[in-house]
């Protein structure tokens, strides 16, 4: 530790440490439990009573020129279990921590660029609003207009200005209004996606301001306990396929190696219609593995993924190796997420797609240290 | 080469060989070391402070501070939509005393409340757990948000044995307010006020300290493309005219200006001892060319010419001067190590809070000594070594000092000072620049100037009123003043440089009793309370520690007490500088005691200032910002700018920067403090002050950390502050006298081996070796008594400039002149006796001069 501890590290950290500190809190949140009925708009805005809440949007977008860009703009709300948050009057007191992580991905020119913000709400500076989805940090927001979605993040030498439309309607996983993530009671959350955002805006790399469109994936997630015992991480794949299909899949390793029997995933049809998919319904294989040499973590990057079910087979090829997010200079935590492109067939048909995979836990010891071997 | 082979075999044996050079030695090492004692004191202070300012800063660009006081939190929310604005951390901070552990007491604690996750971007700390383990940081959030979290500094946890997860407490307002270590701080904020800071999130220190809603400060980074001063006066244009957006280093311009004021003052007097040092120098070249006119000679015989022996005698000089300068400065690093904490204990008692500065001697400042010795000693051996190359080698030979010819012109000396004393006069007139009296340093020595040139006419005057009294005396007497008659020409230089020395030391004198005078009378007739109260750490630092919020209503309801007057004193910006407001019970102070007001009657002014709800302001104030009675100026409070018609000005000597006075109703009303610093109790008429406080005493507890004083050990106390400021202007002075009192004796020695031949006539006509001891002392006599009288008068006079041009200038405080009568009689003491001591010795020696050797010449 060569830098303050509180800073965006230790926020960092312990927004994703769900499966340590959240423990002994989670008590005083809701878990998410099966049962939950969804509604909207009620359920786009924050859920303070539970522990751990995000918005997360990542795109794959071109250029009127034709040049290719990703990126990730994810909000994070964290309730504080501290028994005097409600005694002390300060508008400064601590009930929820707001973090924001953005990335772009400049594919054309090899450039990935992530920052960082973190905030107590004091007295509007960070927020969620319960009932609709509008929250922010400092300037960078993600809120409701209408059916619409506006997303604001960066400054004027990376940033974007987007508006996000639903071509598909909203997609909630899982069953009975819960995506399991573990084999304890509320080790669970309550988890809906937009699977198809078209996505028109504005976006500047290195201080120039382009005008881009193409399509968004947003999720929404809350719960209180999301990691359960001897879990270390997840890879997670959205995959947006040119014939109008979605794919969501994710995998929990568990400490002693591979997969959790609890994972799942999701297909969307072209028309909106939806099929869970339980961990043996599909198989994710890494088949070969990146270094990071800023935090020497090694991530598998290229994929197979099939389905049988949809005789679909898929590789996938990350846009550019390095997109991992270092969110502090200590390498304890840190995460890939990075624009993917899909290639495959289905049915014998060839097809391609775009999309975001995000791989958790291969860097730092609290989300494990468990390197694939 | 040659050069060399001289200097070798002839000036360093001279050195080393004669015991004079040795006393010039010491007395050139005292010089520079009280010099270069002050320049390093002055250098650690700055620097200390400078660092503290640094790492308080950071890298804030722009900060905001409150007019009237604390800033409403809620503009943080305009503040937000400005673009230009990077970062903004709002601040709540306050100091306090500590209360346990018990060995802590004493010890102030300045507590930041920051926002923690702003915190990074703006000032460099580390957090550490035990040992400097980096801390476990599940969980280590939720611990710093507890309210009574606090992340202490490495080494003030180090100094008490406190640990992570120990307690610690404050005081506030007589109460203990208990804190735990969460973790501990490293990095460069840790090292300021020497580590006596803790960091506690902004929701506690809100909360914990009563500032809910409030912000002390916002430090703002800003867009480095965009210019500062035009954000500035975009945030001026938002926020409207209750705050002061302004750069950090603006905040410290005004406490720089005083410091720098306050070091040049103290630079100045040190430079009194390097002057005499100077003098000293050249004296001992003096005595060094009489001494050695027949080597002198010989060497010119040989071969040796002009420019050589200039050489030789300039650079025998610079041997003492590098040598003296090497001493000086070891001396005064020695002496620095005391000057540096008395000089941070003055600055924190007067300015700002100066962490106890660890002395460090850089070398830069080992060799600005080096190298002002080598100046001065080069600078005043320049004279003695052109009269040692002006001797003809065979009159050198034969001892004949080829000067004494020329006649005094006295009219032209007397046209000079006149002149010179005019240009004093123009100068003291003259504005000060850059907060620093120039021109009253420039009057001073015009006016030594004017009184160094009338000395000859006054010798000869005195020798002719000395002929006509003494033509009854006996022939030692008479004798002794034709010798002082006929060396005008060389115990003028000696009487003047005596003078000089003896005229700064008096006039310091004056201006220090003038000072202290003032401010006893002041204290006298302005301090009338029976009893006072205040929390213990009010006297000494700048603390935020406020008495008991019932205490005021229970001491006014006790059977001894007559009358409470509550005192309430909190910062404002006043036209952009800070400025103390009091709030007191002026109705009170009227009828109990008093303010001395330039114009009209305390009771007067002050009923008046109550009902037409007027301030009254210090003189220094009123100085400081050219404002007088009746003028109206706008106070900032929390309600917006209100204007206040100055109702009277009051002398105070209690405030530096000086200070507004308005009724507490007002301070009540407009920002809505009722908290008291002070409390003045009067008692009943036959009430015995003791045992009141003893009772208060009992009542209020002595974990309370208040503090009763009776009025007596109150003016003492203050006194004690005042002499303690003083401690250095004296300590210098003392040297300076010793660095004097080498000169002249050296002085007389000069005077004495140039008149051997005279000596040795005397004693050939019959003269006994007591007379001619006698003869020189009562010559060493008339040359003190001479140097005294016009040292008197000159002292007077500079004294005056001391007090009305310097002092008012850098502090802006009027005193009462007061001439010591005791002075007139301690500086005879001084001069005469010094006199005669430096004149003894020579005396002896002449006395004991070989006859032939003598009058060889003849």
């Amino acid at each position: 530790m060569n830098k303050s501890v509180l800073t965006l590290l230790v926020m960092t950290l312990w927004v994703f440490a769900w499966n340590e500190p959240a423990k002994a809190a989670s008590d005083a949140f809701t878990k998410a439990m099966p049962g939950y009925t969804f509604s909207f708009p009620r359920d786009h805005g924050s859920h303070p009573d539970y522990l751990i809440e995000w918005w997360y949007f990542t795109g794959n977008l071109s250029s009127e020129k034709g040049k290719s860009f990703g990126y990730e703009l994810t909000f994070f709300r964290r309730g504080i279990e501290n028994k005097f948050k409600d005694q002390n009057p300060s508008l400064w007191s601590v009930h929820d921590v707001y973090l924001a992580h953005f990335a772009v991905t400049d594919i054309a020119e090899k450039q990935f660029y992530y920052d960082e913000k973190i905030s107590r709400a004091a007295l509007g500076k960070a927020g969620a609003k319960i009932g609709k989805m509008d929250v922010w940090i400092d300037r960078w927001s993600a809120a409701q207009e209408g059916d619409q979605i506006r997303l604001k993040a960066g400054d004027d030498q990376w940033g974007i200005e987007f508006i996000l439309n639903p071509a598909k309607p909203l997609v909630v996983h899982g069953e009975q209004g819960i995506s399991k993530k573990g084999e304890e009671r509320g080790a669970a959350s309550h988890y809906y996606s937009f699977t198809r955002l078209e996505t028109s805006g504005t976006l500047i790399t290195n201080g120039k301001a382009e005008q881009v469109s193409g399509l968004s994936w947003m999720d929404h997630e809350f719960g209180s306990l999301l990691l359960g015992e001897g879990q270390v991480g997840w890879d997670w794949f959205s995959i947006q396929l040119d014939d109008g299909s979605e794919y969501m899949f994710y995998q929990i390793r568990e400490t002693a190696g591979g997969k959790d029997p609890i994972s799942s995933g999701t297909i969307i049809f072209p028309d909106g219609t939806t099929q869970d998919l339980k961990a043996n319904d599909f198989k994710l294989t890494p088949t070969s593995y990146w270094k990071s040499k800023l935090s020497d973590a090694t991530y598998p990057l290229h994929w197979e993924i099939s389905v049988p079910s949809e005789s679909l087979t898929l590789t996938a090829k990350p846009v550019l190796n390095q997109q991992e997010l270092i969110t502090t200079r200590s390498t304890r935590m840190t995460y890939w997420e990075g624009a993917t492109d899909f290639h495959g067939q289905k049915k014998g048909k060839k097809l391609k797609g775009k999309g975001y995979i995000e791989l958790t836990g291969y860097a730092g010891k609290l989300l494990g240290a468990v390197k694939p071997k | 080469m040659r050069q060399f082979i001289l200097l070798k075999f002839i000036s360093l044996r001279h050195l080393v060989r004669e015991k004079r050079t040795w006393l010039t030695l010491i007395g050139v090492a005292l010089g520079i070391s009280v010099f270069v004692s002050i320049r390093i004191a002055n250098q650690s202070v700055l620097n200390a402070y400078h660092q503290s300012v640094d790492a308080f800063t950071g890298k804030s660009t722009v900060e905001i501070v409150g007019r009237s006081g604390a800033l409403d939190e809620n503009i943080l929310k305009t503040l937000r939509n400005e673009a230009a604005i990077t970062t903004i951390a709002p601040i709540v901070q306050t100091v306090l005393p500590m209360s346990t552990p018990t060995t802590s007491q004493g010890e102030m604690l300045l507590f930041m409340g920051v926002d923690l996750f702003q915190e990074r971007d703006f000032r460099n700390f580390n957090v550490v757990g035990e040992d400097d383990k980096p801390l476990d940081m599940s969980g280590a959030f939720e611990v710093l948000l507890n309210p009574d979290s606090a992340l202490l500094t490495e080494q003030f946890a180090s100094r008490y044995g406190l640990k992570v997860g120990d307690n610690f407490s404050v005081r506030m307002e007589g109460k203990p307010l208990e804190f735990k270590v969460a973790a501990l701080l490293t990095g460069d904020i840790a090292q300021t006020r020497d580590g006596n800071i803790a960091i506690i999130d902004i929701a506690s220190a809100q909360w914990r300290f009563q500032k809910l809603g409030q912000l002390d400060r916002i430090d703002l980074i800003t867009d480095e493309e965009i210019s500062v001063e035009s954000i500035i006066s975009r945030i001026e244009k938002s926020l409207g005219g209750d705050v002061l957006v302004r750069r950090p280093q603006q905040r410290n311009r005004q406490i720089e200006k005083m410091l720098f004021a306050f070091q040049m003052n103290l630079t100045a007097l040190s430079a009194i001892s390097l002057f005499v040092g100077l003098f000293l120098i050249y004296n001992t070249l003096l005595v060094s060319v009489a001494h050695r006119r027949k080597e002198i000679g010989l060497l010119r015989a040989l071969g040796v010419d002009r420019a050589q022996i200039f050489g030789l005698f300039t650079i025998e000089g610079m041997v003492i001067g590098t040598v003296g300068g090497f001493f000086g400065v070891v001396i005064g690093s020695v002496l620095a190590r005391w000057v540096v904490q008395v000089l941070s204990k003055t600055v924190t008692s007067l300015y700002v809070a100066i962490p106890p500065t660890p002395f460090s001697l850089p070398l830069s400042l080992f060799m600005e000594g080096l190298a002002i010795g080598v100046l001065v000693s080069t600078f005043s051996s320049l004279y003695p070594a052109w009269q040692a190359a002006q001797l003809r080698p065979r009159e050198a030979l034969e001892g004949i000092f080829g000067s004494e010819v020329s006649r005094i012109n006295h009219q032209k000396l007397l046209c000079l000072s006149l002149g010179s004393g005019l240009l004093s006069f123009i100068f003291s007139q003259m504005p000060m620049a850059w907060g620093f009296s120039w021109n009253g340093y420039v009057a001073s020595g015009l006016l030594l100037m004017a009184f160094s040139l009338i000395v000859p006419t006054t010798i000869l005057l005195f020798s002719k009123a000395v002929r006509l009294l003494s033509s009854q005396s006996s022939p030692s007497w008479r004798l002794a003043q034709g010798h002082l008659e006929q060396a005008i020409r060389r115990n003028g230089p000696t009487i003047s440089a005596f003078m000089g020395a003896l005229a700064m030391m008096i006039s310091v004198v004056i201006m220090i009793e003038s000072f202290r005078t003032t401010v006893v009378l002041w204290i006298d007739q302005t301090i009338q309370s029976d009893i006072l109260g205040f929390p213990a750490s009010y006297m000494v630092s700048d603390s935020d520690e406020t008495l008991p919020r019932d205490m005021l209503d229970q001491i006014e309801k006790m059977d001894e007490v007559k009358a409470v007057d509550g005192y309430r004193s909190r910062m404002i910006l006043f036209r952009d500088e800070s400025v103390e407001l009091v709030g007191r019970d002026l109705a009170i102070h009227a009828e109990h005691s008093k303010y001395l007001f330039r114009t009209g009657k305390s009771v007067e002014v002050i009923h008046k200032a109550i009902a037409q709800r007027e301030v009254l302001i210090s003189e220094v104030l009123a100085n400081r910002f050219q404002i007088k009675e009746g003028d109206t100026v706008q106070v900032p409070t929390p309600q917006g700018n209100v204007p206040f018609e100055i109702g009277g000005v009051f002398y105070d000597y209690g405030t530096e920067g000086g200070k507004l006075v308005i009724d507490r109703a007002q301070l009540i009303q407009y920002w809505d403090d009722s908290h008291i610093d002070v409390i003045a109790i009067y008692l009943g008429e036959n009430e015995d002050p003791t045992s009141v406080r003893s009772k208060l005493l009992v009542k209020w507890g002595s974990s309370s950390g208040l503090a009763f004083t009776t009025q007596g050990p109150f003016k003492d106390e203050i006194m004690a502050i005042f002499d303690q400021t003083f401690l250095i202007t004296y300590a210098l002075e003392w040297i300076a006298i010793v660095v004097a009192l080498l000169g002249i004796a050296n002085t007389l020695f000069v005077s004495i081996l140039e008149r051997k031949r005279e000596i040795g006539i005397l004693r050939s006509i019959g003269g006994s070796q007591a007379q001619v001891v006698r003869v020189i002392l009562v010559e060493a006599f008339y040359m003190g008594v001479i140097g005294n009288i016009i040292g008197l008068i000159c002292a007077f006079f500079l004294s005056l400039l001391l007090i009305y041009v310097i002092n008012k200038a850098s502090f802006g405080w009027t005193l009462q002149f007061h001439f010591p009568p005791m002075i007139i009689l301690h500086s005879f003491l001084l001069a005469i006796g010094t006199a005669l001591l430096a004149g003894y010795l020579p005396a002896r020696k002449a006395a004991q001069t070989d006859l032939k050797e003598a009058i060889a010449y003849e």
